[in-house]
């Protein structure tokens, strides 16, 4: 497999990226062995089948499938499985069902009382805030941005594509908010929250689809932009931000950068911490 | 071997077998990974004769619950023959043979699948033999070990299995249907390629110990080759992502999610929230892979919080936080702590819950707005609901604050513009 140079960010130093299989030996070059990779006899291997790459001294295989990994920090949209009197079980296709405690939510719950603000079947945008030494993962609903979702609607896509709907800092998910209209968050778990006008949605979904499907063909980019030039909606010239939501600060818009943060969102949310002050 | 029996020729005078091999020779090997839409990893293979399919779930929960290990994942193989799949119809459904080949191919697996990552979990491996000619379990081991790879699952290399048997007193590689029916041993091994270790090991008949040396020096050569058949499959299954044509860049967001912190928590000082939580989580042992070098830090970080004072059980006797929380949240940066305390401090306040709608220009209605009743607003009149949590057994614990709850609803309003979009549905239900 050729290596492929890339520019990582901040450091300027190029990484190289390799495709790796499991048992496939990996020089490390003075790099630490790290996720997707395991030391056998003082020398390095691959553990997956994925992309090797080195980056902050760190030589990690990225995995090109698998089940859904959670990392502390991930921001997730889980589906609730479950109701206790104090938590719910939360899926949000790791491994195993998640918990979100009623410490964790940005309401006082009463004992008993969770199917009130949460219930069965609903969907979740929620934050993973810890994964124990045992992998089990705890949620959270109190940070910015995060809550219940209510409208629109949730597609999932292979979370090993999220990066590819997000695109550099983000920049493919805006072109397709702008173009379509929509609020779309991609979270971290391969599910993507889409609300907009039904004809909007349809054509943000097709665009997710679109990249799923196409994730590493070459001139994605190109038919990406066919596509929402066919099928979406010419975004008004600089209207965007200023159209309607709100005045908020566009530098601080992007909390989730390249998970695609909802910039309309967090946007308002800053308004009203603004105003709260 | 059942139906060893020297009059039947397999190797001609030649040194040639029946059908045309050597006697160090394979039967033709084609492997496809990805064939299956459903499974999170699959694999097709033919050997020769043979065509099995194999299809891979997980890591994934564990039914029946009492067979789950807390300290790692199981793996669960089942090997099974199509009814059709030989020439007088097998009965159809696990047998004594089958069972057993699940199991050692089960124990094979776990040998080389880095179990220990997914605590609590299965792993489980299907492989349908849908047409048979000798030789299935390797056949199916060797395209499990593919899907295996698809799956994505990590492990500590492939596994590839071949047999080599006895046929007219020569030991021979690879025996076909009638070489196994009429032969004199079988000799089935599973192999890491990598580093030779054998992860199964059967025999059919008797071979002396130098016939065995022979068999294994056999299956070790055609391992190597296997191998190859094995990564050239998953190859061309990812080769697109393998290019990484376009935007290889985007990878390193996932590579630096996935970088231990062991040198200060490097990777976690970046993210606002994750940066500040619990001090940083000094070696951030939680995540996944690096708990071992991280050293633990982050979980005794962690552990610290909680038995400073009391942590969650505090707040809910209304005490003022105890140290275990105030920890969590200081570091969080998302002034959570603050909010919860000037609400508990106006907590006393009788606004109804569902009193006015938020001032916050958020309850614009994304979510809530107007959708009353929708909301997680105790309208009181629900009682559909409470019937339902009656049925669920909560009813009896189930608290009704009026006044208390109330204050924290309009607290919410106001002094969590985090969350306003929580407080504006619960607005939405005045």
């Amino acid at each position: 497999m050729e290596s492929v140079e890339v520019a990582s960010e901040g450091a300027g130093a190029p990484v190289k990226v390799r495709f790796v299989l499991p048992g496939d030996a990996i020089e490390l070059n003075g790099l630490k062995a790290g996720p997707g990779t395991y030391e056998e006899g003082g020398k390095a291997f691959a553990s997956l089948v994925g992309l090797a790459l080195a980056h902050k001294g760190v030589l990690t295989v990225v995995p090109l499938s698998g089940v859904y990994n959670a990392r502390q920090g991930d921001v997730v949209i889980g589906h609730v499985l479950d109701l206790g009197p104090s938590n719910w079980t939360v899926d949000i296709r790791a491994s195993q069902p998640t918990s979100l405690h009623v410490n964790d939510v940005p309401w006082k719950v009463d004992f008993g009382d969770t199917a009130r603000y949460v219930d069965v079947g609903e969907a979740v945008l929620c934050k993973v805030f810890k994964v124990d030494e045992v992998k089990r993962v705890f949620l959270t609903l109190s940070g910015p941005g995060l809550r219940k979702l209510e409208g629109g609607q949730v597609v999932e896509v292979p979370h090993t594509k999220v990066a590819h709907i997000a695109g550099k800092r983000g920049e493919r998910l805006e072109k397709i908010k702008k173009w379509t209209n929509c609020r779309i968050y991609a979270a971290a778990n391969g599910r993507v929250w889409v609300d907009g006008d039904l004809k909007d949605m349809e054509v943000a979904v097709g665009a997710i689809r679109l990249i799923e499907r196409e994730a590493n063909a070459p001139g994605l980019s190109d038919s990406l932009d066919a596509y929402l030039k066919e099928h979406g909606r010419e975004p008004a010239p600089e209207a965007q931000a200023s159209a309607g939501f709100g005045t908020a600060d566009e530098a601080k818009a992007q909390v989730g950068a390249a998970q695609g943060e909802d910039g309309e969102e967090t946007k308002r949310r800053e308004s009203a911490a603004k105003e709260e002050e | 071997m059942g139906g060893a029996n020297p009059d039947v020729v397999l190797v001609k005078d030649d040194g040639m077998r029946l059908d045309g091999r050597k006697l160090d020779e394979l039967r033709p090997i084609k492997i496809k990974a990805g064939v299956l839409e459903r499974a999170d990893g699959s694999a097709y293979i033919e050997w020769g004769n043979n065509k099995v399919y194999v299809g891979v779930y997980g890591p994934r929960e564990v039914h029946p619950r009492h067979d789950q290990s807390p300290s790692k994942a199981i793996v669960r193989c089942r090997y099974s023959m199509a009814p059709f799949s030989v020439d007088d119809r097998k009965r159809p459904g696990p047998d004594r043979r089958s069972q057993e080949i699940s199991k050692v191919i089960s124990e094979a697996f776990s040998a080389v699948v880095f179990t220990d990552q997914f605590p609590r979990t299965a792993i489980d491996v299907f492989m349908e033999v849908v047409q048979a000619d000798a030789g299935t379990r390797c056949a199916a081991m060797t395209a499990a070990a593919v899907a295996l790879a698809d799956a994505g699952i990590p492990m500590r290399d492939l596994v590839v299995a071949v047999a080599s048997g006895k046929i007219n007193g020569k030991v021979a590689l690879d025996l076909n249907k009638a070489e196994d029916n009429f032969g004199e041993a079988d000799c089935p091994m599973g192999i890491v390629p990598s580093t030779g270790e054998v992860v199964l090991l059967q025999m059919d008949g008797h071979l002396t110990r130098d016939e065995w040396e022979q068999a294994l020096a056999y299956n070790q050569a055609a391992v190597k080759v296997i191998h190859e058949i094995q990564k050239e499959a998953l190859r061309e299954r990812w080769a697109k992502a393998a290019e990484a044509e376009g935007e290889p860049e985007l990878y390193l967001e996932a590579a630096r999610e996935g970088a231990p912190s062991g040198e200060g928590g490097g990777s976690f000082g970046g993210g606002g929230f994750r940066g500040g939580r619990g001090g940083g989580g000094g070696g951030g042992g939680f995540r996944g892979g690096d708990r071992g070098r991280g050293g633990g830090g982050g979980f005794r970080d962690r552990d610290r919080g909680r038995g400073g004072g009391g942590g969650f059980r505090d707040r809910d006797r209304g005490g003022g936080g105890g140290g275990g929380f105030r920890d969590r949240d200081r570091g969080g940066g998302g002034g959570g702590f603050r909010d919860r305390e000037r609400r508990r401090d106006s907590g006393g306040g009788d606004a109804p819950r569902d009193g006015p709608p938020d001032s916050g220009p958020s309850d614009s209605g994304d979510t809530g707005g107007g959708g009353g009743g929708e909301g997680p607003s105790p309208s009181g009149d629900r009682m559909d609901e409470f019937a339902d949590r009656d049925r669920m057994g909560l009813g009896r614990r189930r608290r009704r604050t009026g006044g208390g709850g109330g204050g924290y609803g309009r607290d919410r309003g106001e002094g969590r513009p985090a969350n306003d979009e929580a407080g504006g549905s619960e607005g939405g239900g005045a």
